[in-house]
């Protein structure tokens, strides 16, 4: 290939995963469905992070689960280095696991506690022969250099160890069969805030170094901001807004970005009260609201959105939004004023 | 809304006047102290944010004001909480009964396992109103309907019926504020309320609480490891560090002029929504276990400006300009930013 970094590590598309729940009487008759993934798309590039953001009960998880197959999705596709996961037979499926590989939000369940860190470390290098026996201990070694661990630690359990410490050796354990992607799935929201800046700029350093991609899910948008080149921000199931950091924190489109936004408290006392305050709680996902899934808290809801569901618009090349008003909203945002809203919002509910 | 302007009379008495207390946990031998000698005033109407990261001793602090310490492995090891004046610490658990849930009460992170699964939210905010007042059912029963609509639930005459499990996690925090209002306390604590919350939902949680203060006078008691929602909240500011207070300032001159390093550090870690970042200024190392505490000023493992003071003698918590304390031996030696 000539143009090796224009090719997308992932692709995805119209990614669907639906799941039947409850069954009301005998042989499950009155399922109902829970549209958990909803046609999301989007490709990451080689060395490049993407931020799936959203609050919980959005889908972003079950994302993750599904880009790796770990949830078989409902309908559309998932590449990683041009092949097809979704469709990959066990065998060709087993291998891909080698070149995708996911970091969990608690490094207190996913590690396993009566194996030692060197073990957690080559038993993927193991399972997947990158390495042979003899040669794992040194490997081994390599990788607790290279997120910051002391070789003799190397023995202890992982009870032995701080939160912090703990997903250090959950990357280690990523990153021992180098693949091209890592899921990190809220990797360090259980961590306390100078131990979760460590966390991040080790994990941006090792995308540097070794120019693995992440696709980075998590609710904390200045940890997003921080960490990705791309956002996708989702809403029970669906994307409604997805672009560059700079289109979406400098000029987010969709109200429920926005909203999303300056809901985040600063570390400032003069910001109080500037604050968009969504009413209400998040819908149930076995019931959305018809037409656009916001249409329930959203301050600008017309007819239209109570009755048509958005489509992702382009309002530039690589911005996305799902919104009927888009053009009418502006880009109010947070501190930044750029254009008024031209919409006045709803004095009802 | 924004009453951080409002200046405390000169002398006028606080509601709760915390001095010298000591929480210890003792094991065996060892004794840890993991709430050392904290002083601290919460005023009438006035919100007290109190910060800091996992294991300084911020829950055990609060825990202790109630004297719900668990007793053993931990203990209230001295000190005095004066509660408009009356000191707690010597008073019986029957007197503590009287106090709990009537003059001081809490909210804690997790409203889902603070509220009774097995009874209704209704039952459970009659409980509290029962236990504290003469009021007969049919009078409680009315005003649990009137503390729902005060804490913002739509149709509270329905909702009063419901389990918790029937509500969403910001339903239940709603539920935990309108019990803990229900006896309208001199003073609530506020232990990471919404820390289990979507940052949406935080904001009206938020928005609740600070409406809440302004129309009762409530004293509020906010603990967070949020450095944004204690800027959002907050009237004045303790950092605690290693189970001890290491700045305590009003929230514009702690935000405006950090001078702690713990609390530089925290500011520094902190991924902004506001603007594009180099890079992360992360703390070195971890919080030290209340067991092995380092001598002399607890951070300075973590600290770049320490050096053979720091290693050895203690900071005390000193006034550096007016109204804002810091126990460093650095700052106010020009260390500030």
């Amino acid at each position: 290939m000539i143009e090796r970094h224009e090719t997308p590590v992932l692709e995805v598309e119209d990614l669907t995963k639906h799941f039947a729940v409850g069954s009301r009487g005998l042989f499950g008759r009155g399922k109902q469905t829970v549209k958990a993934l909803d046609g999301v798309s989007f490709t990451v590039s080689k060395g490049k992070t993407i931020a799936i953001v959203g609050e919980s009960g959005c889908g972003k998880s079950t994302l993750g689960r599904t880009l790796l197959r770990l949830e078989q999705p409902t309908s559309g596709q998932v590449r990683l280095d041009g092949i097809d996961v979704t469709a990959a037979s066990a065998s060709v499926l087993r291998a891909m696991r080698r070149k995708m590989q996911i970091v969990f939000q608690d490094p207190f369940s996913s590690l396993h506690p009566k194996m030692t860190a060197a073990q957690l470390v080559a038993e993927p290098m193991l399972l997947h022969k990158v390495a042979t026996k003899k040669e794992v201990r040194h490997r081994v070694a390599a990788l607790f250099d290279l997120v910051g661990l002391a070789p003799y630690q190397m023995d202890r359990y992982p009870h032995q160890f701080s939160g912090g410490q703990r997903q250090r050796i959950a990357i280690a354990r990523a990153l021992a069969v180098e693949p091209s992607l890592i899921v990190c799935d809220e990797p360090v929201s259980a961590l306390d805030v100078s131990i979760q800046a460590q966390i991040i700029n080790l994990l941006t350093d090792l995308q540097a170094k070794l120019g693995v991609s992440y696709v980075f899910i998590s609710h904390d948008l200045g940890v997003v901001r921080y960490i990705s080149d791309e956002i996708a921000v989702m809403y029970l199931g669906r994307v409604v807004e997805q672009g560059t950091k700079r289109e979406l924190f400098s000029y987010p489109r969709h109200p429920y970005t926005q909203a999303l936004l300056s809901a985040v408290p600063r570390p400032d006392p003069s910001y109080r009260s500037q604050r968009i305050v969504l009413k209400g709680d998040l819908p149930n996902p076995l019931s959305p609201p018809p037409g656009c899934r916001f249409s329930s808290r959203c301050g600008y809801a017309r007819d239209i959105c109570h009755q048509q569901e958005p489509q992702l618009d382009a309002a530039s090349p690589s911005h996305r939004v799902a919104c009927h008003f888009w053009k009418q909203l502006g880009s109010l945002s947070g501190r930044d004023t750029g254009v008024p809203a031209t919409l006045p919002a709803n004095r009802s509910e | 809304m924004n009453d951080d302007k409002t200046i405390v009379a000169q002398g006028a008495r606080p509601v709760l006047d915390i001095r010298d207390f000591s929480v210890e946990l003792r094991s065996g031998k060892t004794i840890s102290p993991i709430v050392d000698k904290v002083n601290f005033e919460v005023h009438e109407g006035r919100t007290l944010g109190i910060v800091g990261e996992s294991g300084c001793g911020k829950s055990m602090l609060s825990l202790g004001i109630m004297k719900l310490v668990p007793s053993p492995p931990a203990c209230i090891a001295g000190g005095k909480v004066l509660l408009d004046g009356t000191d707690l610490v010597p008073c019986s658990e029957r007197e503590m009964q009287e106090v709990r849930g009537n003059r001081i009460s809490m909210i804690f992170q997790e409203p889902m396992t603070s509220l009774n699964p097995v009874y209704t939210v209704g039952f459970q905010i009659i409980e509290a109103l029962r236990a504290h007042s003469s009021l007969t059912s049919a009078q409680a029963r009315s005003r649990a309907i009137d503390l729902l609509r005060e804490v913002g639930i739509s149709n509270p005459e329905k909702r009063v019926e419901e389990y918790p499990h029937r509500l969403s996690g910001g339903m239940r925090q709603r539920v935990m504020i309108a019990i803990a209002l229900a006896c309208n306390p001199r003073v609530l604590i506020a232990d990471e309320p919404t820390t289990a919350l979507d940052v949406t939902i935080q904001a009206q949680i938020l928005d609740l609480m600070r409406s809440l203060k302004s129309d009762s006078g409530t004293a509020i008691i906010l603990i967070s490891h949020d450095l944004g929602v204690i800027a959002e909240m907050a009237d004045d500011v303790v950092v605690m560090y290693a189970g001890r207070i290491i700045e305590q300032a009003p929230v514009h001159s702690l935000f405006a002029a950090p001078s702690h390093p713990y609390t530089q550090g925290l500011l520094g870690s902190m991924p902004t929504v506001d603007g594009d970042q180099e890079r992360l200024q992360p703390i070195p190392g971890t919080v030290p276990p209340p067991h092995d505490r380092p001598h002399g000023c607890a951070f300075h493992p973590r600290c770049k400006l320490s050096d053979e003071t720091c290693r050895t003698q203690r900071p005390p918590l000193e006034e550096k300009i007016s109204g804002h304390k810091v126990a460093c031996w650095h700052t106010g030696l020009g260390a500030r930013p």
